[in-house]
């Protein structure tokens, strides 16, 4: 998994602007020491999907509402949940320097940011990958919290997948995943090649979003 | 009869898989299986009797996810899945047994969740009496994953309950715990607490197994026990499904019963065929019998060192003896003080951390405790508890997430008696001095005399030789000729013996000058002779340096790759480096520069260097006003015109506080205290455990003097208002990150406003913005950590 050091430093807050030296060794540090203490796992299953005229979809037991979800997943017979993490050791990284040095704290936020994005779009083209042999595709991923779509969807996502006994994530008391890493996301799956970017802030309505590209 | 009893004289045989069948017969996603109990005794009752019919002499109750988080009937729930699975038992004329059945909680220990361990521990206490009550033969706790959370299941059985207790946990593909822990690290926790029988289930099938399971049973001296799935997991039209079936499994099961297994079974997607062909194919065979292994091993939750093969670093930093600042740090329960010590030595190479905390003056008990539990929540290495007060002992040792090394007992007879036991409940591995009622002897012979004492009081505890180690006592060179001698020769022999040895090192040269250079030799020396471990300052280059060597010449280095590696650079890297220092770019850095430069460009130790080198010529306020306070203004207003950005904001914030630890110590060695402005109480409010942005508005709002008392993250809405009433703060700081945690935020904040009028509230976080703030009754939103500095010094130090 490559870190794509631009996304790190978009979610520090420099936006387009360009970092200086310091932040840029302080980066590089903390690649190093995060990538000897991540422990990349996910989880998916794949369901039959249904979505109807008002918008609700049903999938993997579950019934729930999203118009820009429900838009995404046009002509898509199923669907993936997925859920990944880059595991405990990178919120003990940033544990310790949340106490110790809040620079590196705000350097890895960033860098862990930045790196489950990467470890999910790596895990997206293997999808991608084993759909191609059945003649599917995969349409963007898409979260909980994006668009319309509640965030307090999450919680019947990571049952669905069993997530704790899987790959370790928690829903905490109030709402947060723990590890803390760890992004929870559905894919439409269809017949058509309808050609779409993995990632984007486009659709989202949250339009004041600092991170907004 | 007791499970114990037929333990090794035939293999034991589990039951199955339980949550597929379940769903087979109608129940539905989401709905929780232990309500069946209830509502459909006899579909447990018959997949029990199945599993008996199948040939299994176990058989879990329904309890797996039964505790007091899920169920208000919690007693109903398990007494009632007991006695189905007795029922069926009874029924079916077999002699069998059954198992309290004790899983995950379903929520995350702290320091990385929210669970407190002793409310942990007590909600399986409630699940274990229920289940002794109604009648339960043994307690099974299984597919754990957070060794934390294993052991406070053990403490919770071993302490409501006589039954046998069997624990096993779940490993994935790389051989490690989703904690991180490895086979080595839960073999040796889980032997230190006792348990009857441990080892794995669920995630993995028979064939995955395999390699962990030989790891375990070469650790292992206590029976083992493996529950497989039917394979690895697949999905198909979104059902879960496993590809093993029932002849291949027993055939694969019959390996791992062949390597060790004493007690065998099954878990996902395993039915009544995989357990009868199990007990079919396998059931003649004689299990192989148990044998003691000899590993000296300490842990943390997720890593294992060993002692008896290369030496052992073991870190003395941790420790107020003859350290002013340290003392100090205690007195102010400044544990980020303490944090760096360890974070230091483990960057400087030491392997476990001695952890002393004693002070006349301070509750030792609580210190030692909150100690411990800060350096887990940052480090990974295992820790030697060094403490002479029992309490503080016997609570580290509960709280402790792994094996640990305490320091220490000696010869006498009353101190044993005093440490052994809690060895024996909690496990450990423990330093044994070689002294006791009547001194520290002076030969040989007299210290290994102690040194067989101490071993044979152990014994009666159970506790292994393997579990002692021997501190062969350093004494001074300059009293005694001979001290040298007679420590090394004490290290010869009980490395003669196959025993284990420890040496606090640095006391040989006490009233020498260049002391490292004698304690460099003398732990080579050491080393060669046979020690174990040393206990030294790996900051001290010169120690690391010896120990370096020791490993080259001693062959284990392998083809001298690790010192290649390090000192292969023209310059060696100074061992001494603050993790926390980040390397500060010194290349673009030239000349002198002013300390307004250095906390504007962020060089933390610059600035703490040009703060001390001002301290001569000018007066603290003039430094202050005149520099510190108007180069953070410099950086404060760059963020907010978009020129600089929150990394560098934050590098310049820990050069001013580097400035002002200058300042401060400076002022304390005056003898005079440095005035604080006002006192703001800060906190993340209960529920929410992301707290970098509270911490960010913490190191500035501490820059601009103000005295914060952080109260950490998911914090009681009480925890908020009884300190703010003891301090009287004027101004209370509260964070939260999601929606879902802003209501505790709005109920902090409807609390603070009946109970502390006075007192003003600002507010920030991701999810806020200034109509929400509005809306919960803050005066204050700050929208960066930026703006509630600026609020702080609108409202509390309007003057400047």
């Amino acid at each position: 998994m490559i870190i794509d050091r631009k996304e790190a430093l978009r979610y520090m807050g420099f936006g387009r602007n360009n970092p200086d030296e310091r932040t840029l060794d302080m980066m590089e540090e903390c690649i190093r020491e995060a990538e000897k203490v991540m422990q990349p796992r996910n989880v998916y299953r794949r369901f039959r999907l249904k979505v109807d005229e008002n918008d609700n979809i049903s999938a993997g037991g579950l019934t729930f509402y999203s118009k820009n979800l429900a838009k995404n997943l046009t002509g898509c017979g199923e669907i993936i949940f997925f859920a990944a993490t880059l595991g405990n050791g990178v919120d003990m990284l940033m544990n310790r320097y949340n106490k110790l040095s809040i620079a590196k704290a705000a350097v890895l936020q960033g860098v862990g940011a930045a790196a489950i994005e990467a470890y999910c779009n790596e895990c997206q083209r293997a999808l991608e990958e084993e759909l191609k042999e059945e003649g599917l595709f995969l349409r963007p991923r898409f979260s909980p919290g994006y668009g319309d779509l509640p965030l307090t969807i999450q919680g019947e996502f990571l049952d669905v997948l069993a997530a704790y006994k899987t790959v370790g994530i928690i829903l905490s008391d109030g709402g947060v995943m723990l590890p803390e890493k760890s992004v929870t996301a559905v894919m439409g799956i269809s017949g058509e090649n309808s050609r779409c970017h993995i990632e984007g802030c486009e659709i989202c309505g949250k339009k004041d979003c600092a991170y907004r590209r | 009869m007791d499970i114990r009893e037929e333990l090794g004289r035939r293999i034991i045989f589990f039951d199955g898989g339980l949550g597929s069948l379940l769903q087979e017969r109608g129940l539905k996603p989401g709905e929780l299986p232990e309500t069946w109990n209830l509502t459909k005794p006899e579909v447990l009752y018959d997949i029990h009797r199945a599993y008996l019919d199948a040939g299994a002499d176990i058989i879990l109750a329904n309890t797996f996810g039964a505790n007091g988080f899920k169920y208000d009937n919690l007693e109903e729930i398990v007494t009632a899945a007991v006695k189905n699975a007795k029922k069926a038992v009874a029924d079916s004329g077999r002699k069998a047994y059954v198992a309290l059945d004790m899983g995950p909680t379903g929520k995350l220990l702290k320091p990385m969740g929210t669970l407190d361990f002793e409310e942990c521990v007590s909600v399986y206490a409630d699940v274990v009496r229920y289940g002794v009550n109604a009648g339960a033969d043994l307690i099974l706790i299984e597919t754990m994953s957070d060794t934390y959370e294993l052991k406070a299941a053990v403490l919770a059985a071993k302490e409501n309950s006589d039954l046998p207790v069997v624990a096993t946990v779940v490993f994935d593909e790389h051989h490690k715990m989703l904690t991180g822990a490895t086979p080595e690290v839960v073999v040796a926790m889980l032997e230190g607490l006792r348990v009857d029988a441990i080892g794995m289930n669920c995630g993995l099938g028979p064939k995955q197994m395999k390699p962990i399971f030989e790891i375990m049973a070469r650790y292992a001296s206590i029976p083992l026990v493996i529950t497989p799935n039917a394979g690895l997991p697949r999905s198909e039209n979104g059902k879960t499904v496993y590809d093993v079936g029932p002849e291949e499994f027993a055939e694969d099961m019959e390996e791992l019963i062949n390597m060790g297994a004493w007690m065998a079974g099954g878990c996902c997607g395993t039915t009544p065929s995989h357990i009868k062909a199990l007990t079919e194919r396998c059931s003649g065979i004689s299990p192989k019998p148990l044998t003691g292994k000899d590993y000296t091993i300490v842990t943390s939750y997720s890593t294992a060192v060993e002692l008896g093969g290369r030496p052992v670093i073991i870190g003395e930093r941790i420790n107020p003896t003859g350290k002013s600042k340290f003392k100090q740090a205690l007195r102010d329960n400044n544990m980020e003080y303490i944090l760096e010590e360890g974070v230091k030595q483990a960057d400087s190479g030491a392997h476990i951390l001695d952890v002393n905390v004693g002070l006349p003056e301070i509750d030792e008990p609580a210190m030692m405790r909150r100690t411990v539990y800060e350096l887990q929540s940052v480090l990974p290495l295992p820790l030697q508890i060094d403490t002479t007060d029992p309490v503080a002992m016997e609570q580290a040792m509960r709280i402790y997430n792994g094996k640990p090394m305490i320091n220490s007992v000696n010869g006498k007879e009353e101190i044993m008696r005093q440490i052994f036991p809690l060895v024996q409940k909690y496990g450990g591995t423990v330093v044994g001095l070689a002294l006791d009622e009547a001194g520290i002897p002076d030969t040989t012979e007299g210290r290994l005399a102690v040194a067989k004492k101490i071993y044979d009081t152990a014994a009666e505890y159970g506790i292994k030789p393997k579990d002692i180690v021997i501190d062969a006592l350093t004494m001074t060179m300059s009293t005694d000729n001979n001290s040298a001698n007679i420590t090394l020769d004490t290290v010869r022999e009980i490395k003669a013996h196959g025993g284990r040895t420890v040496l606090g090192v640095s006391n040989i040269s006490f009233g020498l000058p260049q002391r490292e250079v004698i304690n460099s030799g003398f732990f080579l020396m050491a080393m060669q002779a046979g020690l174990s471990a040393g206990i030294i300052n790996p900051n001290a280059r010169a120690m690391i340096q010896a120990y370096d060597t020791y490993c080259v010449l001693g062959g284990f280095d392998s083809q001298c790759m690790s010192y290649i590696e390090k000192y292969a650079v023209a310059e060696p890297t100074p061992v001494a480096q603050t993790v926390t220092s980040v390397k500060q770019a010194g290349k673009t850095v030239t000349g002198n520069l002013s300390l307004t430069d250095c906390i504007v460009k962020g060089l933390k130790e610059q600035a703490y260097k040009a703060t001390k080198e001002e301290l001569g010529t000018k007066d603290t306020m003039e430094i202050i006003n005149g520099e510190l306070v108007p180069a953070l203004d410099i950086v404060g207003k760059g963020f907010e015109k978009g020129t600089v950005f929150l990394p560098q904001l934050l590098m310049s914030a820990e050069a001013a506080k580097a400035g002002f630890e200058a300042i401060k110590e400076y002022v304390s060695s005056q003898g005079t205290n440095q005035e604080k402005k006002a006192t703001i109480v800060i906190a993340t409010v209960k529920g929410d455990i992301h707290d970098i942005g509270k911490n960010i508005v913490k190191v500035l709002l501490e820059n601009y003097g103000y005295d914060v008392i952080d109260l950490g993250k998911d914090v009681p809405p009480e925890t908020v208002v009884d300190k703010v009433i003891e301090t009287h703060a004027p101004l209370v700081g509260l964070s939260a990150l999601m929606t879902t945690t802003v209501v505790s935020m709005e109920e902090t904040i409807k609390k603070l406003h009946e109970s502390a009028p006075w007192c003003k509230i600002m507010v920030g976080g991701a999810v806020l913005t200034q109509e929400y703030a509005d809306m919960i009754g803050a005066d204050f939103y700050g929208k960066d950590a930026m703006q509630s500095v600026y609020y702080a010094e609108e409202l509390l130090n309007p003057a400047k």
